[in-house]
């Protein structure tokens, strides 16, 4: 009989645990205060530069700013645009790091405090284990991305960045939290010294993230050196998709910025696609290893 | 009597060594078997064996009729508590049996009834809301026992439930088993202390390099060594089957005007029967 997941009973044991000890409450100035020094950073940058501009023009009049010299009233409202670029790129640094260390030891502490074999022996199949640890620690993740709000809402009020801008780059940091917790989830569960398994899932996330964008420069410069140019749908350009990264090729055009746009139309299919497969993938590593070796072997 | 465990030719290798060799027993259902052996005679393996926990390269075992390999049904008949307690931080003892009361789908609302008189069974009725990882070793050792009985298994698997207990734990632990028969639950209980297994257990298997070397009937009346010590310190060893047999030798010895000082055993009757099966060779 298949448990819901309301009836998950490892899922309010984790909320449980995770909420009492205080140990969530870290994540949360972590996730906040990294973002909003990426913002403020990005805010200043811009604003300079635009002073800069500003000050460099003779007889500078609010009312007469269209067409003054190439700076227009769009390039003031773009001000958000730099600003939550920034705030996604350092949210996202966070994360790589967070997740590792949220999730990576939660299935070897299991192990390593002997409370894996006594789950194993209850009706909890491999499934409901892996359910349960999956998603405690991404809603736990959710909630720190959600606690982002007071902060992303400044680059969107500033100007420049639409309302689907902001729901696709939640869609994607969501996304990206699932499956870089299921890589750390698989790593957990094939490893039984908790440190070694946060360290070893920070490291299969540097490659997982990196490892494709490095693959692809080394396909472009292979072609360069052959004096081919790389085109826009060049099929090497796909070569980046199982990085999560890609994911933001979800988003198209910030402002008038096109920052995640790698490889058009392909390349978000192509990043979707690899999503899966590497989240599903992980998933069922993670679960072969959580069932009972007598299980295992049959 | 019915039979709770019953195995048959059961091998387990790992590699080239044999853990568990061709091991064939019953043990009847109500009763509470000690495992012996020394270390590495295959006693862990086994209970993992039985628990559902590691599969036997050969062999079968069944328990209360059902096949080891019937993993779910097996799971709920048995209630498993290895030698060292894992716990969560951050939850009260009552938290910590309700999330296996969860786990073996019992229903919310008979948990905290049943809770409490697991709780009261294993005397830690005062530490429903101590955090759980405060808790004594002894203490510990009790919630195991209360978490292995949270589904009111019909067989209790208890892997040395003694080691690293102080006196005063080891006497109650043995209380709370022998209660636990009475209520017609069996048990399978491995340890290294004899002399308690002898006062709780009616039946021990007797394992050596993974091998049956002797199934005994505690409740059996059988020959024992006891040793006389006369005026002079003169020592002589007797043989006795019954306690009245006891009685009978030493008023026969006082009529025969030794002065007898002291009766005692050597070594007690489990202890004699170990010595004698098993030669302490290391698998």
């Amino acid at each position: 009989m298949k448990r819901s997941l309301f009836s998950n009973p490892l899922v309010r044991l984790e909320f449980l645990r995770r909420f009492r000890t205080g140990g969530a409450a870290w994540g949360i100035p972590l996730l906040t205060v990294v973002p909003g020094l990426a913002v403020t950073i990005a805010y200043a940058a811009s604003t300079r530069s635009f002073d800069a501009v500003m000050m460099g023009m003779n007889g500078f009049n609010g009312n007469e700013m269209q067409g003054l010299d190439g700076v227009s009233v769009s390039q003031v409202s773009d001000t958000g645009a730099p600003m939550f670029i920034a705030l996604v790129a350092a949210v996202v640094m966070t994360l790589l790091v967070l997740i590792p260390a949220v999730v990576g030891g939660t299935i070897a502490n299991e192990r390593n405090n002997q409370t894996l074999q006594p789950l194993q022996l209850t009706s909890l199949t491999p499934t409901d284990i892996l359910i349960g640890k999956l998603v405690s620690s991404t809603a736990y993740l959710f909630l720190l991305i959600l606690c982002l709000a007071p902060v992303v809402a400044v680059p969107f009020l500033v100007g420049g960045v639409s309302l689907s801008n902001l729901l696709v780059v939640y869609l994607v940091l969501a996304m990206i939290c699932v499956e870089l917790a299921a890589v750390a989830l698989a790593v957990s569960a094939l490893l039984s010294k908790p440190v070694v398994s946060i360290v070893s899932s920070l490291i299969a996330t540097g490659i997982l993230v990196i490892g494709p964008w490095v693959v692809m420069g080394l396909a472009f410069w292979a072609q360069a050196a052959e004096g081919k140019v790389i085109a826009k749908d060049s099929v090497y350009r796909l070569l980046a998709c199982p990085s999560p990264v890609a994911l933001f090729s979800l988003v198209g055009d910030v402002g008038e910025t096109s920052a995640g746009d790698f490889a058009g139309t392909a390349g978000v299919v192509g990043s979707i696609v690899c999503w899966g497969v590497v989240t599903v993938l992980a998933l069922i590593v993670a679960r072969s290893r959580l069932r009972a070796p007598v299980e295992r072997d049959r | 009597m019915t039979e709770a465990i019953v195995v048959a030719g059961l091998t387990k290798r790992y590699g080239l060594h044999a853990a568990v060799d061709d091991l064939s027993v019953s043990i009847p259902a109500g009763s509470v078997c000690g495992l012996i052996g020394p270390n590495g005679a295959g006693k862990s393996t086994l209970m993992s064996i039985l628990a559902t926990l590691v599969r036997p390269t050969s062999g079968t075992a069944t328990i209360y009729g059902h096949p080891t390999t019937d993993v779910a049904q097996i799971r709920s008949l048995i209630g498993y508590v290895p030698d060292v307690l894992g716990t969560y931080s951050g939850l009260t003892v009552f938290e910590y049996l309700s999330f296996f009361a969860d786990a073996y789908r019992i229903p919310v609302a008979d948990r905290p009834a049943l809770i409490d008189g697991l709780l009261e069974l294993v005397d830690l009725d005062g530490k429903r809301d101590s955090d759980v990882n405060t808790l004594s070793r002894g203490m510990k050792q009790r919630i195991g026992l209360a978490r292995g009985l949270v589904h009111q298994p019909r067989l209790l698997i208890l892997d040395e439930p003694a080691s690293g207990l102080d006196p005063r734990a080891r006497v109650e632990l043995r209380d709370i088993i022998l209660h636990l028969q009475g209520l017609g639950t069996t048990i399978l209980i491995s340890s290294h202390i004899l002399s308690e297994l002898e006062e709780m257990c009616s039946h021990a298997v007797i394992l050596e390099q993974g091998r049956l070397v002797g199934f005994e009937d505690l409740g059996q009346e059988v020959d024992r060594v006891v040793e006389v010590v006369f005026a002079g310190g003169v020592r002589e060893s007797f043989t006795v089957t019954t306690e009245a047999d006891q009685v009978e030798l030493v008023r026969r010895l006082v009529e025969e005007g030794r002065a007898v000082l002291s009766v005692s055993e050597g070594i007690t009757g489990l202890e004699e029967r170990f010595m004698r099966l098993t030669k302490g060779q290391l698998n």
